[in-house]
């Protein structure tokens, strides 16, 4: 990897670890993780992973460690989600704020809970699961999250526990911070967890956010998990480390709504025999946005299924990219992989870049991708202008279309709901409401 | 005299679950037999057997053609031998002219036998006569092997195949289901018009409108596995009439 | 589908592994600013052409071997390696009778005379044996029309200002690695210039033999179709079979000016070392065309030889309304490796290309489609159609599809598709219950995969590419 002559990052690092009260087990990973993110450095253009996805812009912002700063019930109100907020943890600039959040008590075998509230208490061993999947020593910006991380989620459910009510965790930053969201969740079992994810920036000035989240899934277990890149997110960059074991069952919906310059990974490995994972992505990128959809999908063990779905609708100077790679391993039979991407170009200065990758290294196995770039269909603004829409509400209309079916795939049904409500002020209230 | 096909006390397995418990049943030279039953009865598992496909076990009995048994044999030392099997799902093979597949499978069986290959012009004069007796579209046969091809057109290009290929017995696996009256009759000609007093036939059927128009003579009743009755032309009339219930209840 | 088949599959012996006896007037082995004046000199060139070279080696000594491709291989000696080796006798002939027999045979023995009067009409062939033409037909023929073909020396020396006009114009020498080293010390290939508003009346065909030990081959070769002109070209590739690695580094410019067509199909067949992985070629080559207003340069190629290849013919459109195409059929098997595909450039407006790529790969055979599709900013209503299909047959064989989709522009529209299977059992099993042996059935399912690719080939070169697939298939293309 491409070192960065100056690396501006670092000295978040050296700011954070002075003079912390922490566990050896924790200081001990904070120590690798940072010595790791020296040597990995940032990546830069040249590298294959990164090759349309600049960090200059990252670089030459003047960032501030994160300290707790005072946010009003108010200011988040439009990111609450009604019907999905029963259980809600908030993290303002990385620190739990429980005035903000509502953790009402839970049956047995259920936890959910700041992550700094386990550390020393944890019975379930957090030393041996935080950071133990997303590896610190293979991606620089998962190595400088376990440096910084003040705080996080910690959702565990044990064996055949479910929790019907889902989980939302708010990560707010207030500009101009550096922050380092991490969220671990640990399924057992046939448990089932639903978990959403909203990142939200408040203030002008541009702002770091660093997310890890670890999922894993034991046998049998269901896990449905929804991201939003909500308003304010200046510079995201989020590693989604997810372990299925044996017939469990995995969900994923990023939705980015605003994001200046964001880059999700979600890393999947389906090591457990027949085990099944849907990936959705939607991007709505104006201005000069630039957001980068990165997906593994590793089948490991045989007769797991995979299935992709991304979207990206850009327009202005926005700029989409998507990479997807399936790996089938050796004697991973009766794969069934699929990846589909499809990319709106509204504007002649916006601009798609697409790669679906298939990695194969066994015979049984059904795999295919499939990609599209190109603008709205021009017989159908015909047909609708001919009905008397205008030009731009014959845009909005399809574009909508053509966003939505994304946002249909949401099976949460007050998050749907919600992001219906996003996209119909999107697309100035179209569709009569 | 030798019977052409001897069916033993066959049971037939895929995947370890059995689906055929012990079948008898004996075709002569020259005769057409129907299997009639329901969905799931083990119709298609004996045609598959009979045609030796890898995934449908023997676990006991036996399968003899001209007094030989014919357990050991590939699926294309079968076909070279004289057994014919019109697939219910004719397989599409993207790329593969449906033409060179079947000068390519005639020269293959001849060579087996110790004749000559035919010539690509012997064989255009040959092919196109049968197309013509099938009442099939000559464009059909410069296509890739099955696709594309309606459904009807699938299994006239199953029965051109076995005017072509010139079978001793011909196993055909609900050739009728999916067809309109029109496709129904030109497929019931073409094996008509194949009828001969060495060539046999086994019709494996669900119902018994192709038996208006192929005769049998002979009607067998297979119900979860087994034979249950047996009979002349007219228990396919009866079985039209009554249902398979009433044959259930006599097992 | 029975291991025996696959095995059997993907074990077919190499057939043109022989060597000739003939003897070589060689440099010595390694690489240097004298080494590359020393080929110079002996090609008799000019010094623009010199100078040319220096200034590529001196550049290939600043870069570094890439590293990003998916077939890895051991270091290259290029200091080990001997960059000219030509047959004694006098390299370029006018007559039959001043060629050595042992050549004659040799490319006999391939199947490909050079006698004008056995040659199927229709195909004029430049026979280029390590690294230098040994002889081209139906020159005369030819020349009536104005058309040019000859060995690349040759055009160094009778047309001086085309070459000079064109070469390193689509592929610079600085373009990458290989490009660079082959521009320092090419030794031969083929030269070809179409007239304006000529329709090539025959194939034109460069066949490429490597023979002697420890020599690299680094052929160059240059077509030219200008305005209106129409040529059809092939190149063929054999090499015997060896124990030691040996490198082929070619470089391929071609120039469609404006309403030009060039068709260009290769059926490469070198040799692709034993089945443990010894020995075999490395095929690294750089293809490239480029397609000015209303031009077409349509690429492809039947991949069967070689250790490694590793290579990507390319269209750069640059003129409006300019079509790009690339067909490819790739088979790996044993140990071979392949990492190919193509680039399409899309710079003028409406601009078309069209991508069909079919690999099967058997035994421990691995390989890599690698394509990439950039669509400008000014390539206004520019189409793109890819289809990248892979067929699997064993368990420890390898298929994988990296395409890079690039769009710049609102207008473009885009479309990639791509599947990966095993070959079907219901197909396998429909084909052997009509008398079909299973490993026919198996090739005849093959031959239909690649079909689309195939009928884009000239007819000889079909049935030569069918039979190289390992298949009986007369008549089942075209």
């Amino acid at each position: 990897m491409t070192i960065q002559t100056e690396n501006p990052l670092q000295s978040l690092i050296d700011a954070h670890t002075a003079g912390k009260a922490e566990p050896a087990w924790l200081s001990e990973l904070r120590a690798d993780a940072a010595d790791s993110f020296a040597a990995l450095g940032v990546p830069t253009v040249r590298h294959e992973e990164w090759r349309y996805t600049s960090l200059k812009s990252l670089l030459a912002l003047k960032l501030a460690p994160a300290a707790h700063a005072a946010v009003l019930d108010a200011d988040l109100k439009p990111y609450f989600i009604a019907g999905a907020d029963d259980i809600r943890l908030v993290f303002v600039n990385g620190h739990f704020d429980a005035a903000l959040s509502k953790l009402p008590t839970l049956p047995q075998g259920l936890l959910v809970a700041p992550l700094s509230s386990q550390f020393r208490t944890d019975d379930e061993g957090l030393p041996s699961k935080l950071a133990r999947y997303a590896d610190h020593h293979a991606q620089p910006f998962t190595a400088l999250n376990m440096a910084l991380f003040s705080d996080g989620a910690y959702i565990r459910a044990g064996r055949d526990a479910q929790l019907e009510t889902p989980v939302h965790v708010l990560y707010v930053a207030t500009a101009p911070q550096a922050t380092a969201p991490r969220t671990l969740l640990l399924a057992g079992e046939n448990a089932g967890l639903t978990l959403i994810e909203s990142f939200v920036g408040l203030g002008k000035a541009a702002g770091f956010c660093d997310a890890v989240c670890e999922i894993v899934l034991q046998q049998g277990a269901h896990v449905q998990h929804t991201r939003l890149l909500r308003d304010g997110v200046a510079h995201h960059i989020g590693w989604n480390e997810v372990r299925q074991d044996r017939d469990s069952n995995y969900t994923h919906n990023s939705i980015s709504l605003q994001a200046q310059l964001a880059r999700n990974d979600v890393n999947v490995m389906l090591t457990g025999e027949g085990a099944n994972c849907t990936l959705h992505g939607l991007v709505l990128g104006a201005g000069s946005a630039h957001v980068d959809n990165h997906i593994i999908v590793d089948h490991v063990r045989p007769r797991c299924v995979s299935k992709q779905l991304y979207r990206s609708v850009v327009d202005e100077r926005a700029r989409s990219v998507f990479s997807g790679k399936v790996i089938v391993r050796p004697g991973a039979a009766g794969t069934d992989a699929q990846q589909q991407n499809n990319n709106l170009l509204l504007s002649d200065d916006a601009r798609a870049d697409t790669k679906p990758q298939l990695e194969i290294y066994c015979d049984d196995v059904k795999c295919s991708h499939g990609a599209t770039s190109g603008q709205l269909d021009a017989a159908a603004v015909f047909f609708l202008r001919s009905r008397g829409l205008d030009v731009q509400q014959a845009r909005n209309v399809l574009t909508y279309a053509f966003a939505n079916e994304i946002i249909e795939q949401v099976t949460i049904e007050p998050v749907r709901a919600h992001l219906e409500d996003v996209m119909r002020q999107r697309f100035h209230g179209l569709l009569g409401d | 005299m030798t019977k052409l096909l001897e069916i033993k006390d066959l049971h037939v397995s895929i995947g370890g679950t059995e689906i055929i418990h012990g079948i008898d049943l004996s075709i002569g030279a020259g005769e057409v037999h129907a299997i009639m039953g329901t969905n799931g009865s083990g119709k298609s598992t004996l045609t598959k057997a009979i045609a030796g496909h890898p995934d449908y076990e023997i676990t006991r009995g036996d399968i003899l053609l001209k007094g030989k048994s014919i357990l050991a044999d590939e699926p294309e030392d079968r076909a070279r031998a004289g057994i014919f099997l019109a697939f219910q799902y004719p397989v599409e093979i993207p790329g593969v002219s449906n033409m060179y597949f079947l000068r390519a499978a005639l020269n293959a069986q001849r060579k087996a036998r110790g004749e000559a290959e035919v010539s690509g012009a012997d064989f255009l004069a040959l092919i196109k006569e049968k197309a013509k007796l099938m009442d099939i579209d000559a464009g059909l046969l410069n296509r890739s092997v099955n696709e594309g091809f309606s459904g009807g057109e699938k299994k006239r290009n199953e029965i051109l195949q076995l005017a072509v290929l010139e079978p001793t017995l011909a196993v055909l696996d609900e050739t009728d289901s999916g067809l309109d009256i029109d496709a129904l009759k030109t497929v019931a000609n073409g094996v008509n018009s194949l009828r001969d007093s060495k060539r046999s036939f086994l019709l494996v059927t669900h119902y018994q409108r192709l038996l208006n128009h192929i005769k049998p003579d002979f009607v067998h009743v297979l119900l979860d596995g087994r034979l249950v009755k047996s009979g002349g032309p007219e228990l396919a009339l009866e079985l039209e009439e009554k249902g398979y219930a009433w044959l259930e209840q006599t097992v | 589908m029975s291991k025996e088949t696959i095995q059997s599959l993907a074990e077919a012996e190499y057939k043109h592994g022989w060597v000739s006896n003939v003897d070589a007037d060689q440099l010595p082995p390694g690489l240097s600013e004298d080494i590359v004046r020393a080929i110079s000199a002996k090609k008799n060139e000019p010094e623009w052409l010199t100078e040319w070279r220096l200034k590529a080696y001196r550049h290939w000594l600043t870069m570094t071997e890439p590293e990003w491709q998916k077939p890895k291989y051991p270091k290259i000696d290029y200091q080990g390696i001997i960059y000219y080796s030509a047959p004694k006798k006098k390299p370029t002939v006018t007559s039959l009778n001043e060629v050595d027999p042992e050549l004659l045979e040799t490319f006999e023995k391939l199947g490909i005379s050079l006698d004008e009067q056995k040659r199927l009409t229709g195909v004029a062939v430049d026979a280029v044996f390590d690294s230098v033409s040994v002889k081209t037909t139906f020159r005369e023929e030819l020349s009536k029309q104005g058309i040019i073909f000859c060995s690349f020396s040759e055009a160094v020396t009778d047309h001086p200002e085309i070459v000079r006009k064109h070469l390193g114009s689509v592929v610079p020498f600085t373009d990458n690695y290989f490009a660079a080293l082959n521009s320092a010390v090419f030794s031969d290939g083929s030269f070809c210039y179409i007239p304006p508003g000529v329709r090539c009346p025959m194939e034109l065909s460069t066949y490429f033999r490597i023979n002697s030990a420890g020599t690299g081959q680094f052929e160059r070769t240059l077509l030219i179709a200008d305005e209106g002109a129409y040529v059809s070209y092939l190149e063929g590739c054999t090499a015997p079979q060896r124990d030691e690695n040996q490198l082929h580094a070619a470089v391929v410019e071609l120039v469609a000016l404006k309403g030009a067509h060039i068709k260009y199909s290769t059926v490469q067949n070198w040799y692709p070392g034993d089945k443990d992985g010894k020995g075999g070629v490395f095929n690294f080559v750089t293809k490239r065309g480029l397609a000015h207003e209303n031009a077409k340069v349509s690429w492809t190629q039947v991949e069967t030889g070689s250790a490694i290849t590793w290579k990507y013919p390319s269209c750069i459109l640059r003129g409006d309304n300019s079509v790009g195409e690339f067909y490819s059929v790739a088979m790996t098997r044993d140990r071979q490796m392949a990492d190919t595909g193509t680039k399409m450039i899309h710079i003028g407006r409406n601009t078309r290309s069209t991508i069909i790529s079919k690999g099967i790969s058997a035994g421990h055979g691995d390989q890599t489609y690698r394509g990439q599709v950039k669509i400008l900013k000014g390539a206004t209503g520019a189409r793109n159609f890819s289809a990248c299909d892979s067929l699997l047959l064993g368990d420890k064989c390898g298929a994988h599809t990296f395409p890079y989709i690039e769009s710049q522009n609102s207008t473009a529209v885009i479309e990639h598709e791509a599947s990966t299977s095993k070959i079907s059992d219901e197909q396998v099993f429909f084909l052997r219950q009509r008398g079909l042996s299973e490993e026919d059935a198996v090739s005849m399912i093959v031959n239909g995969f690649c079909k689309d690719v195939l009928s884009e080939l000239p007819m000889e070169f079909a049935v030569e590419a069918q039979k190289l697939l390992g298949l009986k298939l007369e008549g089942a293309v075209g």
